[in-house]
């Protein structure tokens, strides 16, 4: 039970971390382009726009899953006795 | 002889109106107990005990009886959290929105640096996220109270 609530957070939290993580070597990758003056070829794996794809779907999914949690958490809640 | 004798009358049946009858000889009473069941005097029914006190209302102990009482006292401090972080998207994504609102669009640097770049990029990528999220946990917490009979 308590390695499913620890996976419960751990799994939103993930998810939240690799969005920004996404979001952030989106950044890099736009800098060298801009700095550098270079357009990827279409044959050229542009990681860059991959990360910046992924993204806004990975954070989205990340700010759900917090919410879920919450959620379960909620519904598990029970009143301690004094 | 047999016709001195009075003759037989079936006892089942009243002798007035039977072939021979005879008042004098058949005048008494016939038993009519033979068609009859046996008289027997019922048996006074049970009577139930009264108690020398009903009481109008009947008191149910729940084993939860204390928890039941002080409920609404104690509210849940994940709904309100799950309220709270709704809440916080929300607002962070009006941030955001504004913040994008304020950006001179017309200036640029040149040489962007990739933290700018990721604050750029992040303010034209979190609102939408921020705001399903903050929508959908409003929700979630109307669900809940649904879920759980008060809202």
């Amino acid at each position: 039970m308590r390695l499913r609530i620890t996976a419960l957070w751990v799994i939103p939290l993930a998810l939240v971390a690799a969005g920004f993580a996404a979001a952030w070597a989106a950044a890099v990758g736009a800098a060298e382009r801009y700095n550098n003056m270079t357009i990827s070829s279409v044959a050229e794996f542009d990681w860059a726009s991959l990360a910046s794809a992924i993204a806004e779907p990975l954070l989205l999914t990340g700010f759900l899953a917090v919410l879920v949690a919450l959620a379960v958490h909620a519904l598990l809640w029970r009143p301690r006795p004094d | 002889m047999a016709d001195d004798e009075a003759p037989e009358v079936d006892p089942r049946f009243d002798p007035v109106f039977q072939r021979g009858y005879d008042p004098a000889v058949h005048a008494a009473p016939v038993r009519r107990s033979v068609l009859r069941a046996p008289a027997v005097k019922p048996a006074p029914l049970p009577v139930a005990p009264t108690p020398a006190e009903v009481p109008s209302v009947v008191r149910v102990e729940h084993e939860d009886q204390d928890e039941l009482e002080d409920e609404p006292h104690r509210r849940n401090p994940w709904l309100l959290a799950l309220v709270l972080v709704s809440t916080a998207f929300l607002a962070a994504a009006g941030v955001f929105l504004w913040v994008i609102g304020q950006r001179d669009i017309y200036s640029f640097s040149g040489t962007p640096a990739a933290a700018e770049l990721m604050v750029q990029q992040l303010s034209y990528m979190l609102p939408p996220a921020l705001i399903v999220a903050g929508v959908l946990g409003l929700v979630l917490r109307v669900a809940l109270g649904a879920l759980r009979g008060r809202a």
